[in-house]
């Protein structure tokens, strides 16, 4: 009896007690401590003379690409406690020669990497482990070879390991860009204009890599990758033999046979394709009669069906398919400037998406189909902005001087697999350079050092 | 003429507005200075339960059917001690010729007497406590099983507190930013804010991000004092905690 009365007391603070939830909301984010000690070579000095430049490419990209991640800020060398050259890979004490976790942990590391490699027969062995240093834990342990030339590659797999085992997620480390770019235009005698020749090129996601996949000699633009990942598409001022005149045709070009098919060829322009997320249509903009408008095909070229139709003299260009395949954003000037617009994949509910600026170009879709970024023209330059796909939260992401002290432009944007990065042009250095940067605007970084002009960088699927 | 008079006049008076308004003043900060009145605490406020409590009027009959009993019983608990055995015993122990059947009747007899003032007694003791448990006006002070008033203010104010006390230890890995993860934890601290006990009771399914839940609490250690109304139950039903909600 007594207990019901005291319980009975209690009731009110036992309600209260319950009531007390605390959302606490997001966490601030911090970098974590990763130490990098340069890799050990295990092999013979004498029979691989390379080794000093395998390792030391193995080790730059590797650490290039955990600093793309931004998760990580690298324990400075002199701080080390121990030296990896001459402690083995293992902890003490399976490994009797084994390193210290102590040695790491006192110095604030949270991650340590160590790797050694050998060079036998043109191949390259690597052996790493990536350790939770806190818990003494070993996170990854794994062996990777490949031939000596393929130094990148490996590097990129690694790096990968490194973010799928803390993450869960694929890492973008071995995906790639498809670009057009006047890298090669070398000035033949009787070619005056030969600067304004462009091919297309494919590289790694850094720009390291880089291999020109087209030999058009004329202006190649607009690439665009199958989602597969073998086979981009592009656009090239072609020579029509019969008609004696150039005509900026649709190819597809296969990575592995190194063949270019013409997919579309229709007079006027074709140009600005895109495979839809499964790969068996193509959407493209093609001019009949003067009007600019966004067509399907499938991915051969047939089958030709008109999505949007006009108003007259309206421009529909720049399709981009939406990851679910199921919405198309464009850029039209129906009604004025060009702005960017989305409507249902059979061209249907047109909605506006941008309101504000001169000029909104280029749209890419985030992978996760919640956000579109895209270039504004503003004060007489184009900057990249990110928009939601219902047009709210509009954000400026770039804003950069040229060494003149002008505006620049910002321009072609390109969302990473991951949705955690946008390669595009910039010409704040003087010329139509390639850049990435965050989605939330920081983390800008420059991909190409060099006085040639980029243009239309486009980034792949995941590659694996 | 007439004007310069009234002019005079106005100056008069105002002379005499400005003297009586200083010497208000004064009398106030006089008094301001050295008598001054006694602090309003909030903190002392009575609490005032507006729940639907029945009124102690129509309660009173109520007892009246309850209290006779235990009124007519109290006069029999004071016979109670009667030792009405002992001298039986006494008796026995002198005479010594009683046989052992009368004896055993009236011991039993005794105890059933013994157990029937037992009961009684605890029958009263019960019905006291019902009584008690009536509540009515003026004899409860309860703790309010809704909170209103200075209470409400303070407990917001606390809860507050915590919450950005919490947040500002509250921090993740980049690499595991944008997981999409949650987790929910239960702790429980001392009125000095010290973790008595913290326990994952929602884990997110990745260890590493309930790891830096539990690593938040303890940084957090020690969390605002909770002042005296609330330390009992964030000592003993503690709290729970949401990350990111």
């Amino acid at each position: 009896m007594k207990i019901l009365f005291m319980l009975l007391l209690l009731v009110p603070q036992l309600a209260l007690a319950e009531k007390i939830y605390i959302k606490v909301g997001n966490a601030s984010v911090k970098k974590s401590m990763f130490a990098l000690p340069a890799f050990q070579f295990s092999g013979s000095t004498v029979s691989s003379p390379n080794y000093v430049r395998v390792g030391s490419e193995l080790y730059k990209t590797l650490q290039n690409d955990l600093d793309v991640s931004y998760f990580f800020d690298f324990v400075d060398r002199k701080a080390f406690l121990e030296d990896p050259a001459t402690t083995a890979l293992r902890p003490k004490p399976s490994a009797p020669n084994g390193f210290l976790f102590s040695n790491w942990r006192s110095i604030g590391t949270e991650f340590l990497y160590r790797a050694a490699y050998n060079i036998k027969a043109n191949k390259i062995e690597v052996e790493a482990y990536l350790y939770h240093v806190p818990k003494g834990e070993t996170l990854v342990a794994r062996k990777y070879t490949g031939d000596v030339g393929s130094e990148n590659e490996i590097a990129h797999t690694m790096a990968n390991d490194i973010i799928f085992r803390l993450t869960g997620k694929k890492g973008i480390f071995k995906t790639k860009l498809v670009f057009s770019s006047d890298r090669d235009a070398v000035c033949p005698k009787k070619s005056p204009n030969c600067t304004k020749w462009k091919e297309i090129y494919v590289s790694d996601y850094n720009v390291k890599n880089v291999t020109r996949i087209t030999r058009q000699r004329t202006i190649s633009i607009s690439p665009a990758w199958a989602p597969d990942g073998k086979s981009v598409l592009y656009t090239s001022y072609a020579y029509h033999p019969k008609t004696k005149q150039r005509n900026p045709d649709l190819f597809s070009y296969e990575l592995d046979t190194k063949k270019s098919f013409l997919i579309s060829w229709r007079k006027g322009v074709n140009s600005g394709a895109t495979y839809t997320p499964d790969g068996d249509n193509i959407f493209l903009t093609i001019t009949k009669g003067g009007n600019a408008d966004i067509y399907r095909t499938d991915k051969d070229g047939q089958k030709l069906r008109n999505i949007t139709n006009g108003p007259l003299g309206a421009l529909n260009v720049e399709p981009a398919i939406s990851p679910d395949g199921k919405s198309i954003a464009f850029s039209s000037d129906r009604h004025g400037n060009p702005m960017i617009y989305i409507m249902d994949i059979n061209g249907k509910n047109v909605k506006r998406i941008t309101k504000a600026g001169k000029y909104n170009s280029t749209p890419s879709w985030s992978p996760d189909g919640e956000n579109l970024v895209f270039a504004g023209f503003d004060n007489g330059h184009f900057d990249l902005f990110l928009v939601s796909k219902d047009g709210i939260n509009l954000t400026r992401l770039t804003k950069a001087k040229k060494t003149n002290g002008k505006w620049s432009n910002n321009e072609d944007p390109s969302f990473s697999p991951d949705g955690r990065h946008i390669v595009f042009v910039s010409d704040r250095s003087g010329k139509k350079q390639l850049y990435m940067i965050s989605p939330d605007g920081k983390n800008e970084r420059r991909l190409t050092f060099d006085n040639d002009n980029y243009f239309k960088p486009k980034w792949s699927y995941m590659m694996e | 003429m007439k004007e310069t008079n009234e002019q005079n006049n106005l100056g008069g008076f105002f002379v005499k507005s400005v003297i009586l308004h200083i010497a208000i003043l004064l009398l106030f900060s006089i008094q301001a200075v050295f008598f001054p009145s006694e602090p309003i605490s909030l903190d002392g406020a009575i609490l005032v339960d507006i729940v639907s409590i029945q009124d102690k009027l129509p309660v009173v009959p109520k007892p009246k059917a309850k209290a006779p009993e235990p009124k007519k019983e109290t006069p029999k608990q004071k016979p109670a001690p009667k030792p009405e055995p002992k001298p039986d015993l006494k008796a026995i122990a002198k005479k010594k010729a009683i046989n052992l059947q009368k004896q055993k009747k009236t011991r039993e007899d005794a105890l059933k007497r013994m157990r029937a003032l037992q009961k009684i007694e605890e029958e009263q003791e019960q019905k006291e406590q019902e009584a008690a448990k009536q509540v009515y006006k003026g004899n409860q002070l309860s703790k309010g099983s809704q909170l209103s008033g200075i209470q409400k203010l303070q407990y917001d104010d606390y809860l507050a507190r915590l919450e950005s006390h919490i947040k500002s230890f509250w921090s993740i890995p980049a690499w595991m930013a944008n997981l999409d993860l949650r987790a929910e934890i239960s702790v429980r601290i001392s009125p000095e804010g010290y973790v008595i006990s913290k326990k994952i009771t929602k884990a997110s399914g990745n260890k590493s991000y309930d790891d830096q839940v539990v690593a938040t609490i303890e940084r957090a250690s020690p969390f605002p004092r909770p002042s005296d109304k609330f330390k009992d139950i964030l000592a003993n039903e503690g709290f729970r905690l949401g990350f990111p909600e």
